[in-house]
């Protein structure tokens, strides 16, 4: 969920970087690309270094497992270049290292998302090898036993973590059983009782092209990428969308202590989000930016990293969640000053939704948003996973110039009405980890 | 999965916020590893992958400050770094954690700024601005639109004299580090024990104390310290200005002469370190922690590292840690795949340092595998090397992925400013970083073989072992 706030991010700030520097004039427009056997890829040709990057997404992730069968979206996704069609695991990691290609899928709650990233020379044998491991995983049985322990390890090191920990317990606290609220890292018993079969069924129904978005960026041009298409998702069925029913989250003040013997607490909190499609989508964006998210001093850095020295990092997010989106934060500070954190935190967050931000905080912002674009589209890579979220969130292909003045727009009234919506101070949901209870 | 090579090299002022995506920090093919951020020249083998040089082009200032261009095809983006050519291990004896604290302060204010301004306008201008503190080298950089270079050129030129020290503002800050501390520290058992074996793996060199300083010292620093510090060592003669992207050494020219060109002359060398005595006896480092669920080991061999001279022997050993590690390479395919005893397993070589560093191995054992067992395989797999070398084919594959990750890094314009400005500031020139690639290709089978005899012949490795079990 986190890769899709950052990306929302970008797309957001990207529609306002044409007015502002020269830089995006010089950028070639995007073609939409489509191959014989009619994938679709968005391309932003760049032809300054021999890269080929490309980004895709198949709709549905963890969030698709089970009850049960925690764990399977990223199971079945780390196997995937773990041999596939001809190649054993050995020899699919061998050619991938041969020719330097970076080939990598993960699974979110929402969504599987893969990069794959070569030197232009490369682009055929990269797409075959995508090719293979979509449609053609071999499931061996070395690789699985291996990836098994290696998540069980990881699953296992996470329940000491108190980040990890705190982010669990808090979308345990706001959904229950339901398909947000359970681990997507699996459990013990899961991960030991995923078999072959359910990784192949996995593969087969979530890896088809009715869930598929592609976005392509660097030194290839439409007919070769038509060609690569082909080659990476041209053998995988056309399938359906998954089913992605909305959730209702529970903000109702929860607070969770889970106790851990470490000197320094983490904080989780959280509140009702807001989807892209809102019509406030635009001043909740603006506001998070200047609340926790990405300006360079954000109100709670401010009082809490700033004034008292509570805190290394604080933040928050907007978390584009395709069930129920979310407005995430989290911070640490030592045991003895996690009660004081948490009335900073929440005092900031009243004074917020009472008061608004002033104009010159909403000024900042929009200078700092709209700047930002150029910067943050600066390589190939990036640019792709752009493509991908610009299509999966309906932008648009003419989102750059039509989106232009959208921020621009924002006006302090908006800011501040949405500020009383999303801000509620009392529904806040908490989770502290450490060694003593700040809740009083 | 067992030694993360990135972890614990560097402190940041500020946590990169997980929503910015203003792209100043991200991780490209291979970070971290110098594989990953080698640029240069090679114009190589039938089929390999070339690239032109840099085409960076440098000049010094009146005041003595050197000052880089790195034209890139970024239209519109520039990225900006200055390096001080001293960073933690440079700090005064018992009072770790100097550089790192004045890299704080940076953000807080000069005789022109108000605190927290320097990021603001940066913000303003739609720029993303950070800093790190390593070992070697401390810098400061900020990522913006061509159009607003001036702006930070003429804010870091500020901080680099202005800054002011305030009680109350110090103190904040003080508290901010020991936060930071613990989150990246104390709060990990597996940060705490990367502290504990960098503090084993060197004598008297000040690489063993961590760059964030000991809590202690922290707490100890006082206002005066640390003002002193930067008032005697913060200039022109110590600074290395990089600006990579849209720009050229023609237009930064009259930019850097009208901001840091006005800094007056200053910037006293940092006293020299203490040498590191050679090694004569192993050294294990345990430690026990009920929040590790799996034993993690490693085993650090001495090596001097390209800036400590060992020019030819680094791109040797670069070649090796290829060989062994990578999800394909020797180690992983024996320990993992194979015998079935490792859940990961790997090598790198940390040969960046000006003062030297280790070659390493790494595996975390399976259910039921003794570390015994898993410290033979690796030894096995490093002795087929002493003893039967490699092939051609291994070192040639490893050379080409040198090469494309050098394009590859030229696709991030940070990246590439910042390998330049590490390399320069340590002592490199243009010419090696132009001339690296080459080096590599030029490896023999041979001569990866003889590294491979070398480090198995040191009587004092040291070896990291951390398990789980009741803390002390």
């Amino acid at each position: 969920m986190r890769r899709g706030q950052t990306l929302a991010a970008l797309a957001l700030a990207g529609s306002l970087a044409f007015s502002y520097a020269d830089a995006a004039a010089d950028s070639a427009p995007i073609e939409v690309v489509v191959s014989p056997q009619g994938t679709e890829a968005w391309l932003r040709r760049d032809s300054s270094l021999p890269i080929v990057s490309l980004a895709f997404r198949f709709a549905g992730g963890a969030a698709l497992d089970t009850p049960g069968q925690e764990g399977l979206a990223k199971f079945m996704a780390a196997l995937l270049d773990e041999g596939a069609g001809p190649y054993d695991s050995v020899a699919f990691r061998e050619r991938l290292d041969d020719r330097a290609i970076g080939l990598s899928v993960s699974a979110g709650r929402d969504s599987l998302y893969g990069t794959l990233h070569t030197l232009s020379e490369n682009v055929v044998e990269a797409a075959e090898l995508l090719g293979h491991a979509l449609a053609r995983p071999r499931f061996d049985d070395e690789p699985v036993a291996r990836i098994r322990s290696q998540l069980e390890a990881v699953r296992a090191q996470n329940e000491t973590r108190p980040g990890s920990v705190g982010r669990a317990r808090w979308f345990s606290l706001v959904f229950g059983e339901g398909p947000y609220g359970r681990p997507s890292d699996g459990t013990q018993a899961s991960l030991a009782g995923i078999g072959v079969e359910d990784l192949r069924t996995a593969a087969k129904e979530r890896l088809v092209r009715a869930r598929l978005t592609v976005g392509a960026a660097g030194d290839i041009d439409a007919p070769a990428l038509a060609r690569v298409l082909d080659l990476a998702f041209g053998d995988l069925a056309v399938g359906e969308l998954p089913e992605e029913t909305p959730e209702n989250g529970s903000f109702g003040g929860q607070r969770e202590y889970v106790p851990m013997d470490i000197p320094q607490t983490e904080l989780v909190f959280g509140l009702s989000g807001i989807a892209r499609h809102d019509a406030d989508f635009f001043p909740a964006f603006v506001l998070n930016a200047v609340v926790g998210g990405s300006m360079p001093e954000t109100r709670l850095e401010r009082e809490v990293r700033g004034k008292r020295g509570l805190a290394y990092s604080i933040y928050t997010y907007l978390a584009d969640a395709k069930r129920a989106p979310l407005l995430i934060g989290a911070t640490s500070t030592r045991d003895q000053s996690a009660g004081e954190t948490v009335a900073v935190v929440r005092d900031v967050v009243r004074r917020t939704a009472a008061e608004g931000l002033t104009e010159e905080e909403l000024a900042d912002a929009k200078r700092y948003i709209t700047g930002s674009f150029p910067l943050a589209l600066d390589s190939t890579s990036e640019i792709a996973g752009f493509l991908v979220a610009m299509q999966t969130n309906d932008l648009g292909i003419d989102y750059l110039e039509r989106r232009n003045g959208l921020v621009e727009a924002v006006t302090i009234e908006e800011v501040n009405r949405v500020a009383g919506r999303l801000l509620v101070e009392d529904a806040m949901v908490w989770v502290a980890v450490g060694r003593t209870d700040p809740f009083p | 999965m067992i030694t993360d090579p990135c972890a614990g090299q560097r402190c940041q002022a500020v946590p990169a916020p997980p929503t910015s995506g203003s792209g100043t920090s991200r991780t490209g093919w291979r970070p971290c590893l110098r594989a990953a951020v080698i640029l240069g020249v090679w114009l190589g083998l039938p089929g390999a992958p070339a690239a032109d040089g840099l085409g960076a082009e440098s000049f010094v200032l009146a005041n003595g400050m050197r000052v880089v261009a790195v034209p890139m095809e970024r239209p519109g983006v520039v990225h900006h770094a200055v390096y001080y050519a001293f960073g933690a291990a440079d700090d005064p004896p018992g009072q770790s954690g100097m550089a790192h604290f004045i890299e704080h302060l940076m953000f807080n204010g000069t005789s022109s700024t108000d605190e927290g301004e320097y990021k603001r306008i940066i913000g303003r201008n739609g720029g993303s601005t950070n800093a790190y503190t390593a070992a070697d080298v401390t810098a400061y950089y900020a990522t913006i639109a061509r159009d607003r270079l001036e702006t930070v050129m003429r804010l870091e030129a500020d901080r680099m004299t202005g800054v002011v020290f305030e009680t109350q503002n110090f103190e904040a800050e003080r508290q901010v580090i020991i936060e930071e501390r613990l989150q990246r520290t104390e709060n990990s058992p597996a940060g705490l024990f990367r502290e504990q074996l960098r503090a084993a793996s060197w004598q008297a060199h000040p690489y063993g104390r961590p760059i964030i300083g000991w809590r202690h010292e922290i707490e100890a620093l006082t206002q005066a310290h640390v003002e002193a510090y930067y008032r005697r060592h913060y200039g022109p003669a110590n600074a290395l200005l990089v600006v990579a992207g849209d720009i050229d050494a023609e237009s930064l020219r009259p930019l850097a002469e009208r901001t840091f060109g006005a800094v007056p002359a200053g910037g006293e060398p940092v006293p020299s370190r203490p040498a590191e005595p050679p090694h004569r006896a192993r050294v294990t480092v345990e430690m026990d922690d009920p929040r590790i669920v799996r034993p993690r080991w490693s085993r650090q061999y001495r090596a001097e590292g390209y800036f400590a001279g060992a020019v030819r022997e680094s791109a040797t050993l670069d070649v090796l840690a290829a060989v062994l590690g990578g999800a394909s390479g020797r180690l992983s395919r024996a320990l993992v795949v194979d015998r079935k005893i490792a859940l990961s397993a790997g090598a790198y070589f940390d040969g960046d340092n000006r003062d030297g560093g280790f070659f390493l191995v790494y595996a975390m054992p399976t259910d039921g595998t003794d570390l015994a067992d898993l410290e033979a395989a690796v030894n096995a797999e490093l002795e087929r090397v002493a003893e039967e070398g490699v092939a051609q084919r291994e070192v040639e594959r490893a050379a080409y992925r040198f090469a494309a990750g050098e394009i590859y890094a030229r696709d991030d314009v940070s990246g590439t400013a910042d390998f330049v400005g590490r390399t320069l500031i340590k002592g490199g020139t243009l010419e090696e970083i132009d001339g690296y690639i080459d080096l590599v290709r030029s490896v023999t089978a041979a001569e990866v073989a003889g590294a491979a005899r070398n480090l198995l012949a040191d009587p004092a490795t040291v070896t990291g072992i951390l398990r789980p079990g009741s803390a002390e």
